[in-house]
């Protein structure tokens, strides 16, 4: 069976990047300043906000897709502003991809931003306080390197799991070439018109990437015990 | 001279902090008390790094803190040396230093360079610069947190028991650079210890506090022979005094010195003692022994006519007896015995035969 990739399929691929990369970059700015909180906070609140940030793990695709949808229809919660980003609608669209992979794979940047964040030294935070270190100085010269292999861990497992995804962005975005159809979605494509060859090379490609991701992270892991 | 004025109240664990003083910002003032007296919650009430303590606390004219609105830290131009070490693992020993000194808004590079190098040689640290903080002892640490701190350029700074987790050796190496920075920098110090012999060493003045409130504020010689006196109640042994005495001269390899009107002749002083200006001695009440006559065939060169203002026995077969040595009040440690046989009584004329005294600084 020969190697090859059509042009629908490179496309897949980078429309899958692009919204990768998009997602990473949100939730990285959002999860932040919301996992400092949490793991500074043990008031009930937190336990909520907590919870209510897991279920995305536990919920299957296909439910929280239909809340998706109904959020972001043109009467939903969401949709009825599409307007404002000059969007018919934020269902079927890339934009509304984008805040479905956000909500689907907000707990893998969360839960290792928060786990590094517990690891803190309070007493440098403190010392570097006394230092007249302003809070946003202290984010930045002390928390942000401190907890850096936290960053990359989350950025990298943000990517890939939004790489994977699949019934969310198929209940959200339809499949819609260049606009939502992603490389999972591709796959899927394929398989339907029976055309087993295209649907392996780049089933491949997406088995390569994952596999060089999860080396990354758990070489990651080993460094971290190394220099702890 | 500049006033902290604090009054603030928190409710601790087992009693309320309810402190009301004025600490005078010269020198050093220690703030004594046992452990879970509450001084740390002070310290850091001072910092701005305790937000439950409500009140208020001013320096000068600036409000730190009013009702429980709070000024934060790093508008505070204070520097805080913890206990345990807190420098910053991501850096190395220089940049742990950069990291204060680019924070000290001054701008005047060669004085701040001037006063770095100072600072290193004072410390001795200049050898440790590139190492990385975990490979350093924990009397390297403290050292490096300590010129942390003052290449800062803070108003005050405070140190919150800095020496407990060090080794005896450390611990006295520390606490002589401490009162060498003392005459060469003009920054008060609030220092937090519950350890008498620490502060005998370094305090100029002292705050005593018990369950969270201000015994006594004193300068820290006086206060210290009262908690002294407090602790022979308590029947703690191990008692001692401490004297500031001024340098009068040399003669046969023997330093004299002038405590008051009494003159005591000690270990041969270096150049550095001398001219430091300020000395103090501790007397350990173990090595002073009570003689009723002048005894001019001892090898003790210290014998002082002296009165005896009190006796105590804090523990079976062992009394206290308090002198006043013509300047300075001491104690002395005898057994049940020796007393008995000398017949001591208060206000009985006698000789103070001492036997070793220490230099602190």
């Amino acid at each position: 069976m020969p190697f090859s990739l059509s042009p629908d399929d490179w496309q897949s691929i980078i429309l899958t990047l692009k919204l990768s990369l998009i997602v990473t970059c949100l939730l990285l700015l959002a999860c932040t300043p919301l996992a400092l909180w949490l793991s500074n906070n043990k008031s009930r609140l937190a336990v909520f906000v907590q919870t209510i940030t897991a279920l995305p793990l536990v919920l299957p695709p296909t439910v929280l897709g239909f809340y998706c949808l109904l959020i972001l229809s043109p009467t939903g919660f969401i949709g009825q502003y599409s307007h404002w980003f000059g969007l018919q609608s934020l269902a079927f669209s890339f934009a509304g991809i984008v805040f479905a992979s956000c909500l689907y794979s907000l707990p893998f940047v969360l839960q290792p931003l928060i786990n590094s964040f517990s690891l803190l030294d309070t007493r440098a935070i403190e010392a570097a306080r006394t230092l007249q270190a302003s809070p946003s100085d202290v984010f930045f010269s002390i928390i942000l390197p401190q907890s850096k292999l936290g960053f990359i861990s989350a950025a990298i497992l943000g990517f890939a799991h939004t790489m994977g995804e699949f019934g969310v962005i198929l209940m959200v975005g339809g499949n819609i070439g260049g606009e939502t159809r992603v490389a999972s979605l591709q796959i899927y494509e394929h398989v339907e018109s029976l055309n087993f060859a295209q649907a392996h090379s780049l089933s491949l490609v997406l088995l390569g990437f994952s596999f060089v991701v999860l080396f990354m992270v758990y070489s990651l892991g080993q460094k971290q015990a190394v220099f702890k | 001279m500049s006033h902290l004025n604090i009054n603030i109240t928190q409710a601790l664990p087992d009693f309320t902090l309810a402190i009301n003083t004025q600490i005078s910002l010269q020198g050093i003032t220690a703030i004594y008390g046992a452990s879970g007296s509450g001084k740390t919650s002070l310290l850091r009430a001072i910092a701005g790094l305790n937000k439950q303590a409500t009140g208020s606390i001013s320096l000068n004219n600036n409000q730190w803190l009013k009702g429980g609105k709070h000024l934060a830290t790093h508008k505070r131009r204070i520097a805080y040396v913890f206990q345990e070490h807190s420098l910053f693992s991501h850096l190395n020993v220089e940049g742990n230093l950069h990291y204060s000194q680019r924070r000290s808004g001054n701008t005047e590079p060669k004085i701040d360079e001037l006063y770095r190098q100072k600072l290193l040689s004072t410390l001795n640290i200049k050898h440790l610069l590139n190492r990385q903080i975990h490979s350093l002892s924990g009397g390297e640490k403290q050292r490096v947190a300590i010129v942390r701190a003052l290449l800062n350029k803070p108003q005050i700074l405070l140190m919150d028991e800095p020496l407990s987790a060090l080794d005896d050796s450390n611990r006295q190496a520390i606490l002589q650079l401490l009162v060498s920075l003392k005459s060469i920098l003009n920054i008060p110090i609030i220092y937090v210890s519950h350890s008498l012999t620490e502060i005998s060493q370094i305090a100029d003045h002292l705050i005593w506090i018990k369950q969270g409130k201000v015994i006594a504020q004193d300068k820290a010689l006086q206060l210290i022979h009262r908690i002294q006196n407090e602790r022979i109640e308590q029947g703690v042994q191990s008692l001692f005094t401490v004297v500031d005495a001024t340098f009068s001269h040399n003669e046969n390899h023997i330093s004299i010195v002038q405590v008051g009107g009494t003159a005591l002749s000690v270990h041969t002083l270096d150049d550095e003692a001398v001219q430091s200006g300020s000395l103090r001695f501790m007397l350990w009440a173990k090595d002073i022994s009570i003689a009723l006559s002048k005894n001019n065939d001892s090898s003790i060169l210290n014998i002082l006519p002296a009165t005896i203002v009190a006796i105590q026995a804090p523990l079976q077969y062992t009394q206290i007896i308090e002198l006043d040595c013509s300047g300075f009040h001491c104690f002395v440690q005898l057994t049940q015995h020796s007393c008995e046989r000398l017949d001591l009584k208060k206000g009985m004329p006698v000789f103070a035969q001492v036997k070793a005294v220490s230099l602190l600084k």
